[in-house]
């Protein structure tokens, strides 16, 4: 037995350190197509006092730490490097409070995103970032990439909800970041630099998030359409009215049969899209926001468009939206998705640029996302096995990365950058960004030993994590 | 006989078409008692790629992680990819199967599954002797004495998991047809089973009455003799194929609009045939295909015809536990809750986690005690909390496994098919299902 897995034993017990071939198999991969890599060992820590003796561990040996929550990261942040001792928080799912007074509330890393929905909705609160993976993936993981969801359009993202943290750093300390006030200039804000560092600065033990009261009522609808531009520009309408959904969801003609086909919600077939649109708040309000846009779909020529006639209706369609990417892998059997983003207002062109490469390079695109924020997922249904089309799938997503950074957006708005995305990180990014990223990443980990070559190479000259 | 059964293969595409991205785990019951990647259908998926890449033999903890899982299927609901999750298990339990050595235990676990279900009069004759045995209070004596806590293994719990058994088995108290009251419509065969034959033979008789009085004439085929599931989950396809051959030469397919079957699981593995058989003889598999196709869940069947208003009131609260190999398995979930909303004075109440196994799982519960009765103490705190009567529940495993666990709980709650309660709502009066 290697003298790293006896120290491990030592710091958390034998159980805790996991070392069967079955095990490490099974912590090799996250939900990102074709990348995979067995670590040298897995370990639970009990505590942020584990973690840090793991930490200690982990430098004075060299070797790499990887933590993972649920594993449904679309970029392979927790795919383990190799040599690796990836971490893990499966009992770490204790809500430690709620404070409606501050209306706050402190989890663990490890506690399931719809877990502190459930539980802050009971008492009228409301907890918005509502990742697709919401059932199962963690709030350490949100944090780590920064998570998105459905509600962003109105209510942002997972940096919007982060007030503080409980972390441990890479060279084993621990400390805790930001508090419960709403105002803080004490210092940087360090919370915000850790939101979406994708686990290389840090391994978060604990979460104090914003929560905001539940909306009073909500209205979902559903509009169809026989033309993509059609329900594009209706989306550039809406926001154009100064209407701000709480949802505002696209699905092209390929995602709607895949989706269909798994969730039997009666859509017909033939649509060319359809617009998932969720107006919240005031019931007042609400039900003046969804009169006006049905009006506006209707005048953009929407086949239909038809209102949830309850929760529960509301609820499945929501489900169904979430299961889009998922839904899309059974036509092939390889899926890529990614994660192009454009200010709101070029969505329109964006999503005809996406349909112009998809056809140059002849490849099947389905395609959906967050219009609202400008935030898509052109999905590539292909197959892993064919070395000739992967190549023309790689053009094709250089091309549409580009696109996107033309008009103005990112190569990603919430899957981060991981191991997939690093290549594209470089060439895109000035040198002297490049560099300053590099060296915050050295001043938190000077070993390099957190998460190595996620988001960035630190040594530039050791490019042996390329994939 | 008996035709040759084939290994079923996986495709290449059949394992890629898991995406891996973990949207089946919430809903994994091992999953949930172990928090383990390596017990979620997501990481059985690749094992078993791993495995059928030669890139991993079939160790110690594979073996034992294939055999961890219920075969509940709730991760194929679960996944939007359209994951055929059984098939590639069902896959995996074969190579283990023939690439182990069994303990003698199993073995003789084998054997009795082979002659018992294989031979429906040994099954008959054990039924009686555990018939009178249950009624004559020597049961009674033998499980307060706390004897069997003494024996090997789990003999205490497989004793008091033991199936009720009915007086006389359906296969004999039925007629072999049953005719049609009123009008005939229909012309129906009835699947007697073999545990569901000997220990629930009112819920065969019930069924075959209720379709009687909704225009079916009923047969009851002599000759037919157990699906086959309980060998088939277990990877043993080779005894499964010879039971399908005697039911297939017992059930004169062609004659019938539909073959009935009161039990989710047998149900399931009888619509499966069609899969299973796929890669065996031509004539196997054709003879499978025309099986498979007829096959249909009581419910399901009912809720396809016009059916007559069930007159008699029954003002029980009732609540509707879905069996895997219903839910997930064949996917009716609806049928049953509208069958049994049809019966006037009756109140449905939901379950929470209705869905979510109990445990019993084909020979789980005596082969898994551990998470089969974690699994059951949840289903039965659900049920708790429900406030109901009468749990509803349409596949023998799970109502000997729920009505255990509310026994052990000191609750008055009974199990009942939801057709006896359709039964009683149609029938004469004096009976209580
Ligand atoms: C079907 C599906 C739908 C999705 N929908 C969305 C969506 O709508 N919006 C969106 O933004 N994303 C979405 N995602 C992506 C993914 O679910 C999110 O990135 C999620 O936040 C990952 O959480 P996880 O617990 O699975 O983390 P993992 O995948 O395990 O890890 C993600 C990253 O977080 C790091 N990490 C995990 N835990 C910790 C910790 N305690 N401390 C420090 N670092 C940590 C890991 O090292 C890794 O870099 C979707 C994914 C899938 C499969
Ligand atoms: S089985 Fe389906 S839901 Fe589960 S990980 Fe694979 S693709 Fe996703
Ligand atoms: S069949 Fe049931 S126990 Fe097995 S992996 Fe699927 S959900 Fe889990």
């Amino acid at each position: 037995m290697s003298a790293i897995i006896k120290a491990l034993q030592e710091i958390t017990g034998n159980d805790r350190v996991l070392t069967s071939p079955e095990d490490l198999i099974t912590l090799g991969y996250d939900g990102t197509p074709v990348l995979e890599n067995a670590p040298l060992a897995g370990v639970i820590p009990a505590d942020a006092e584990q973690v840090s003796r793991i930490m200690h561990l982990a430098n004075d040996s060299g070797t790499p730490v990887v933590p993972r929550g649920s594993g449904t990261g679309l970029s392979g942040g927790s795919v383990p490097v190799p040599g690796s001792i990836v971490m893990l928080f499966p009992r770490w799912n204790r809500i430690i409070e709620i404070d409606e007074a501050n209306l706050t509330a402190k989890v663990q890393a490890g506690v399931i995103t719809a877990d502190l929905h459930a539980a802050v909705e009971q008492r009228g609160l409301f907890y918005p970032p509502d990742p697709g993976s919401m059932k199962i993936c963690t709030i350490g993981g949100n944090v780590a990439e920064n998570s998105g969801g459905l509600r962003g359009l109105k209510y942002g993202v997972t940096a919007n909800y982060t007030m503080g943290l409980q972390v441990v750093l890479p060279t084993g300390e621990i400390i805790e970041t930001g508090n419960k006030c709403v105002k803080d200039v004490a210092g940087l804000r360090l919370t915000d630099l850790f939101t979406g560092s994708e686990g290389i600065l840090g391994i978060f033990t604990e979460v104090l998030v914003r929560l905001i009261p539940r909306p009073a009522a909500s209205k979902t609808m559903l509009a169809t359409f026989d033309r993509i531009e059609d329900a594009a520009e209706s989306v550039s309408e809406i926001i154009a009215k100064k209407i701000i959904p709480c949802t505002l969801e696209f699905l092209d003609s390929t995602t709607i049969e895949c989706v269909e086909a798994y969730a039997r919600i009666g859509l017909p077939s033939g649509l060319a899209a359809l617009l998932l649109i969720e107006v919240d708040g005031h019931p007042a309000v609400v039900a003046e926001e969804a009169e006006q846009i049905v009006a506006i779909c209707k005048q953009h020529r929407a086949l239909e468009v038809t209102l949830a006639a309850d929760a529960a209706e509301a609820e499945r369609l929501k489900t169904a939206r979430r299961a889009a990417l998922s839904a899309l892998a059974r036509l092939k059997p390889t899926t890529i998705l990614e994660d192009a983003t454009v200010p709101r207002s070029e969505v329109a062109t964006m999503v005809t640029r996406i349909r112009e490469i998809a056809r140059k390079y002849d490849l099947t695109f389905g395609n959906f996302g967050h219009a609202g924020d400008g935030n898509l997922h052109p999905t590539c249904l292909t197959d892993e096995r064919d070395a000739e089309e992967m190549h023309r799938v790689e053009l094709a997503f250089e091309e549409i990365f580009r696109a996107a950074l033309d008009l103005g957006g990112t190569i990603t708005g919430e899957h981060g950058i991981g191991l997939a995305k690093k290549q594209f990180l470089r060439t895109s990014t000035p040198d002297a960004k490049m560099e300053l990223l590099q060296k915050i990443k050295a001043s938190f980990d000077p070993n390099n030993i957190l998460n190595p070559g996620k988001i960035i190479d630190s040594h530039p000259r050791c490019e042996t994590l390329h994939t | 006989m008996t035709q040759k059964t084939t290994t079923p293969a996986i495709s290449d595409e059949q394992l890629l078409q898991c995406m891996h991205c973990g949207m089946c785990l919430p809903t994994c019951p091992t999953y949930s008692l172990t928090l383990r990647e390596r017990s979620s259908p997501r990481g059985r998926i690749r094992l078993i790629k791993k495995f059928s890449g030669g890139e991993l033999g079939i160790s110690e903890t594979f073996v034992e992680e294939m055999n961890f899982c219920l075969n509940c299927r709730a991760c194929e609901t679960a996944c939007p990819a359209g994951v055929d999750y059984h098939h590639l298990l069902e896959f995996a339990r074969v190579a283990v199967r023939s690439n182990t050595k069994r303990s003698v235990l199993q073995k003789l676990g084998k054997a009795l599954l082979d002659k018992l279900f294989t031979r429906p009069y040994i099954l008959k004759k054990l039924a009686r002797v555990l018939y009178f045995y249950q009624k004559s209070g020597l049961e009674r004596l033998v499980l307060a004495s706390g004897v069997l806590r003494l024996m090997p293994g789990n003999l205490d719990r497989t004793a008091r998991l033991s199936p009720r058994i009915s007086p006389r088995p359906a296969s004999e108290i039925l007629p072999e047809k049953i005719p049609a009251k009123g009008e005939k419509k229909y012309t129906v065969a009835l699947l007697t089973g073999c545990v569901q034959d000997v220990s629930f033979a009112e819920v065969t008789r019930h069924a075959a009455e209720v379709l009687a009085w909704n225009g079916c004439e009923v047969h009851v085929p002599r000759g037919q003799v157990c699906c086959g599931s309980l060998h088939g989950h277990i990877g043993d396809l080779e005894t499964a194929g010879a039971l399908f051959s005697r039911n297939a030469a017992a059930f004169d397919v062609s004659r019938f609009d539909a073959i009935i079957v009161t039990a989710a699981g047998c149900g399931s593995f009888m619509k499966e045939y069609r899969d299973t058989f796929a890669a065996a003889g031509e004539n196997m598999r054709q003879q499978a295909e025309a099986f498979s196709a007829k096959v249909r869940d009581i419910h399901e069947f009912l809720a396809e015809i016009p059916l007559k208003k069930p007159q008699r009131h029954l003002p029980l609260t009732v609540t509707y536990h879905d069996a895997c190999h219903l839910a997930h398995a064949q996917k009716i979930t609806r049928q049953p809750r509208q069958l049994l909303e049809m019966i006037p004075g009756l109140t449905l109440v939901p379950l929470p986690e209705s869905t979510w196994c109990c445990g019993s799982a084909g020979t789980y519960n005596l082969t898994h005690p551990e998470p089969a009765f974690a699994l059951l103490e949840r289903k039965v705190s659900n049920i708790a909390s429900t406030c109901a009567t009468v749990v509803a529940s349409a596949n023998p495993g799970c109502s000997i496994q729920i009505a255990y666990g509310l026994k052990e709980k000191g609750m008055q709650t009974e199990v009942v098919h939801p057709i006896s309660l359709l039964w009683q709502a149609y029938g004469p009066g004096e009976e209580k299902w």
